[in-house]
């Protein structure tokens, strides 16, 4: 039986959401927001912070399933590829078929790659037959 | 300096406190508009506290570390106006095909000790 789709949450990884992210975070790694210092690195560039990306996750989580169902997750994820500044952001997730309750989740560029992926695993939020 | 030698499996490294506040929802916001409004924590707010305590307590370290893995099990979402509590451990570390991983975890619980949720982190140590 096909399962519960997660609505899809987009985001674009601009300059200033990096940068207001690291305020958020506390993290000042010149990589996310001083170009001359990210271009000297093998990453060529400046990335977003990993966890932006899963932020989103967590928002298509939150509002396909509800706060309640989100207070008992067990989320678990790879980061798998860098953002890039001014890179488009999509989260989302799609239940696993006969598996009531556990996600595939992901996090993926507009070109199509994958920067986060994992599961998620909400206990009563499933499918039910 | 915090160097894959330099962390010990088993030992906590120290906790760090966040203040739940109606700025730190604002902040959370200002950055996340999209997300819903609401009297408890936003669950992505998870990555915040928890960063907040790595950046607070596992300093200096050295440049280059790379996120690999992150685990989160959520016990509840704390309300707006409650003070958080965030200790972070080593919990193991290992070399693989040249590669050096350490094992964090994070233990966010209210001021009345009631557990919040836990983390696992996964990081690629550059030394």
């Amino acid at each position: 039986m096909r399962g519960k789709v997660l609505l899809e949450t987009t985001k674009q990884a601009d300059y200033r959401t990096i940068a207001k992210y690291g305020e958020l975070t506390n993290d000042h790694n010149p990589i996310h927001t001083d170009r001359a210092f990210a271009m000297t690195t093998e990453m060529g560039g400046i990335i977003a912070h990993g966890t932006l990306g899963l932020s989103l996750i967590w928002i298509s989580l939150r509002k396909t399933l509800g706060d309640e169902a989100a207070a008992g997750a067990v989320l678990d994820v790879r980061f798998t590829a860098p953002v890039r500044e001014d890179d488009v952001v999509t989260a989302g997730g799609q239940e696993v078929e006969d598996m009531p309750g556990l996600f595939d989740v992901w996090a993926k560029t507009g070109s199509g790659r994958i920067v986060i992926k994992g599961t998620a695993t909400v206990p009563g939020a499933g499918t039910r037959p | 300096m915090f160097t894959f030698d330099h962390f010990e499996p088993g030992k906590c490294y120290g906790t760090s406190r966040f203040e739940l506040s109606e700025k730190a929802l604002a902040d959370w916001h200002a950055v996340f508009p999209e997300d819903m409004e609401g009297t408890h924590m936003p669950p992505g707010m998870t990555g915040v506290v928890t960063a907040q305590a790595y950046h607070d307590i596992i300093k200096p370290r050295p440049s280059g570390n790379m996120h690999g893995a992150q685990r989160y099990e959520m016990h509840r979402l704390p309300l707006l106006g409650e003070t958080l509590l965030t200790s972070v451990t080593c919990d193991s570390k290992e070399e693989r095909k040249g590669r050096r991983f350490v094992h964090l975890g994070f233990e966010t619980r209210t001021l009345d000790g009631a557990l919040a949720f836990r983390g696992l982190f996964t990081s690629i140590v550059a030394a």
